[in-house]
């Protein structure tokens, strides 16, 4: 072999294992980032926070730098939102918490917040970090990228798309939203890290039932789940199923049936799920807008026949009612054995974290 | 934005401080003056904080605002990182060192005066909508709060008993908040699935329901509507057709005139969408939308040229139960195998004699 072909295949080596072992905020620019509302919050790798903004149709990645190990505490807040709109200056009915995330590296509390309630509002990020201290997650000056998503036109004061979920999974950014005009509804898979022109795959959901009637439908939460070795997400549509899909069919202009494996009720429409195990079982809590949290008993789920008949009583993967946890907003994964929970009323509203039921 | 100027003076003669320190308001920022000193190793916050407080209850236990410290023309001064809100009282300590603490109390802006906020109309504007209705559209005079507003809206039947859980709670709102949309749980609409098989559909042909709006859904500055809002209709037979515009009839406008082109649909369609909808290519013109959503109809800015036109046609078009263009909301499988459908748009031909 020639030395200088050696060479090329020795650079080329390298920089190959560069671009494995690049941390996840490689390639995030340096300054102010815009963010209109900050809705939907999730953590990827290397202390990354993603914010789902609804109005500036976009999903923005920062780098926290809050990547230092921290160890699981506990945490009770009585009154967190009087506390948060007391550091805005502002009263508790005047704003509103978006969403909470725990940064798996850290253990502190990410929360979205709108300080305001109408379209002027301000969109603000919060950390409360373990010994309990609020502060603002500062965006005017912060390592950052952006993925813009498909937006109503500039001119359209009416038309929007509301961000209801945002996760990552498997180098892949997962957002789920609601139109305020048209029912049907994409789902959208943005690799990460963000590269500049690619906007990711819209992905179009469908929901069977009857094993007769399909309709396109938004998903509005989703959870991601490991079956076996293959990675699904648990996704629960509005019209309150159940269903999974395999991460792997989330690809560009797919169109999506999820298997139904539980059906929730009417009325009865989710808000989060943490997937957890204890005991070594494996166990899905789910917080829902009206019918309180419930607890899915997950073993065998992967061997569970996809309910395709209608039904008239609890089928499918089995629950059961946390009767003690009420008027849960928002739920999210601490650590293996706590989950972080927001509940209560405007003005009233406490967030702590439970031990896994 | 007012900005009420305040002032609190305390003698501090008690502690042997000759002069006068106070806390001032100006211009957003608060300002200690008739004092200097270095700045102390706990940092500026640890002697002057701002602090927020709603009620005497709980007014002092609040953390302070978030902000920052600076030496202003020799006065310490605390710049909020937010605005001051209306409504709100603020309460200034600052603790001179070897001193009794100063403390002052201030208010937010005075509310601006503005007409108070009422529903101006609901969508779909026909008294008889299917029992499949998919959306409402209630549009606002004004801002609107979002947040906690579920439990001002009812809709209750003609015997005055409220729906179960009607609607998706999930907040919808255009961007400035002046429009709101209400999602019938789908599960209730949807064939087969178990809401539906349960309990049935929301709606019920041949019934008759009001949907109310409480006074105390709140405006954007969280004061009450000016009245409540109260909307009768009926329940129809259910729409389970996909929307066919061969169905749709279209006037027939002639050159040299600005008649308008007028679509009647054969059924209402739903009102955001509409907005939308449709487009004719190279004529510019007026759309507006007829009486209970059942017709476009499009004003030319100029005489109608002679010839062939076409109306393009937005495929996300949805009717009131929220069936498309070539699709059913629901679409029955067993009678009618899927098509996706991936086109953005359609068309329709005319032409101007």
């Amino acid at each position: 072999m020639k030395p200088s072909r050696m060479l090329i295949l020795t650079l080329f080596v390298s920089v190959s294992a560069l671009v494995i072992a690049a941390p996840a905020t490689t390639g995030m620019t340096m300054g102010k980032v815009e963010v209109k509302s900050a809705g939907p919050l999730a953590f990827g790798p290397d202390g990354v926070l993603f914010i789902g903004d609804s109005l500036g149709a976009k999903v923005v990645a920062i780098d926290t730098g809050d990547t230092g190990h921290g160890a699981p505490a506990s945490i009770n807040v009585q009154g967190i939102d009087g506390k948060i709109a007391a550091a805005l200056g502002t009263a508790a009915d005047q704003i509103s918490i978006r969403d909470i995330v725990t940064n798996p590296i850290s253990k502190n509390v990410y929360i979205s917040v709108s300080r305001g309630k109408a379209g002027d509002a301000k969109a603000v990020i919060l950390k409360l970090d373990t010994a309990g201290k609020l502060s603002e997650v500062g965006l005017d000056n912060v390592k950052y990228s952006v993925a813009e998503l498909p937006n109503p036109p500039a001119q359209n004061n009416q038309k929007t798309n509301t961000i209801t979920q945002v996760r990552y999974v498997d180098g892949k950014v997962l957002v789920a939203g609601l139109s305020n005009e048209e029912f049907s509804s994409n789902m959208k898979v943005i690799p990460f890290p963000f590269a500049p022109a690619d906007r990711g795959a819209l992905i179009e959901m469908y929901h069977g039932s009857h094993a007769r009637y399909e309709t396109n439908s938004p998903i509005r939460t989703f959870v991601p789940y490991t079956i076996g070795k293959e990675q699904f997400i648990l996704a629960a549509y509005t019209c309150t199923p159940l269903v999974k899909i395999p991460v792997s069919e989330l690809k560009s202009g797919a169109k999506i049936q999820g298997t139904t494996i539980a059906e929730m009720g009417a009325g009865n429409q989710p808000l989060d799920m943490v997937a957890y195990k204890k005991n070594g079982h494996e166990y899905i809590l789910m917080a829902n807008s009206s019918h309180g949290v419930t607890k899915l008993d997950m073993a065998n789920v992967g061997a569970y026949k996809p309910i395709t008949t209608p039904i008239s009583d609890v089928a499918g993967v089995p629950f059961t009612t946390i009767s003690e946890l009420k008027n849960v907003k928002h739920l999210q994964a601490y650590d293996d054995q706590q989950a972080l929970v927001l509940s209560g009323n405007s003005g009233a509203m406490d967030l702590r974290t439970i031990a896994l039921p | 934005m007012i900005v009420r100027f305040a002032l609190a003076a305390l003698l501090l003669s008690q502690t042997g401080v000759a002069a006068s320190v106070s806390i001032q308001l100006d211009n957003g920022a608060f300002k200690v003056t008739g004092w200097t000193g270095p700045e102390p190793v706990g940092g500026w916050a640890s002697i002057f904080t701002v602090s927020t407080g709603f009620t005497v209850s709980t007014g002092r236990d609040l953390p302070p605002l978030f902000g920052v410290y600076s030496m202003e023309g020799g006065l310490l001064t605390f710049h909020p990182r937010y605005p001051l809100a209306s409504g709100v009282t603020y309460y200034a300590v600052f603790h001179p060192p070897g001193a009794a603490p100063v403390e002052a109390t201030f208010h937010g802006p005075e509310t601006v005066a503005a007409p108070e906020a009422r529903v101006m109309a609901m969508y779909p504007s026909s008294p008889v909508l299917p029992a499949n209705q998919l959306k409402l559209y209630i549009v606002f005079s004004a801002p609107m709060q979002g947040g906690d507003f579920w439990p001002s809206i009812h809709l209750i039947d003609q015997d005055g008993k409220p729906a179960y859980l009607p609607f998706v709670g999930q907040e919808l709102w255009n961007r400035d908040n002046t429009r709101l949309t209400l999602i019938f749980d789908p599960g209730r609409i949807k064939r087969g699935v178990k809401p539906n098989v349960d309990l049935g559909p929301v709606l019920v042909e041949g019934k008759r329901y009001t949907l109310i709006l409480d006074r105390e859904f709140k405006d954007a500055n969280g004061r009450l509507m000016a009245e409540p809002f109260r909307h009768e209709f009926a329940a129809g037979a259910d729409e389970r057709r996909a929307v066919d515009t061969a169905l749709w009839k279209l006037s027939q406008p002639r050159a040299g005139t600005r008649d308008p082109l007028v679509i009647r649909f054969d059924r209402p369609l739903d009102y955001a969408l509409l907005g939308d909808g449709f487009q004719i290519p190279a004529v510019s013109g007026i759309a507006t939308i007829g009486a209970g959503e059942t017709e476009w109809r499009f004003q030319p800015t100029q005489p109608w040229r002679a010839g062939e036109h076409q109306v393009v046609i937005d495929m996300a078009l949805e009717d009131l139960a929220g069936n498309r263009i070539g699709r059913a909301f629901d679409v029955d499988t067993m009678t009618n195998p899927t098509e996706r459908i991936t086109r953005q748009s359609t068309s329709l031909i005319f032409r101007i004699p």
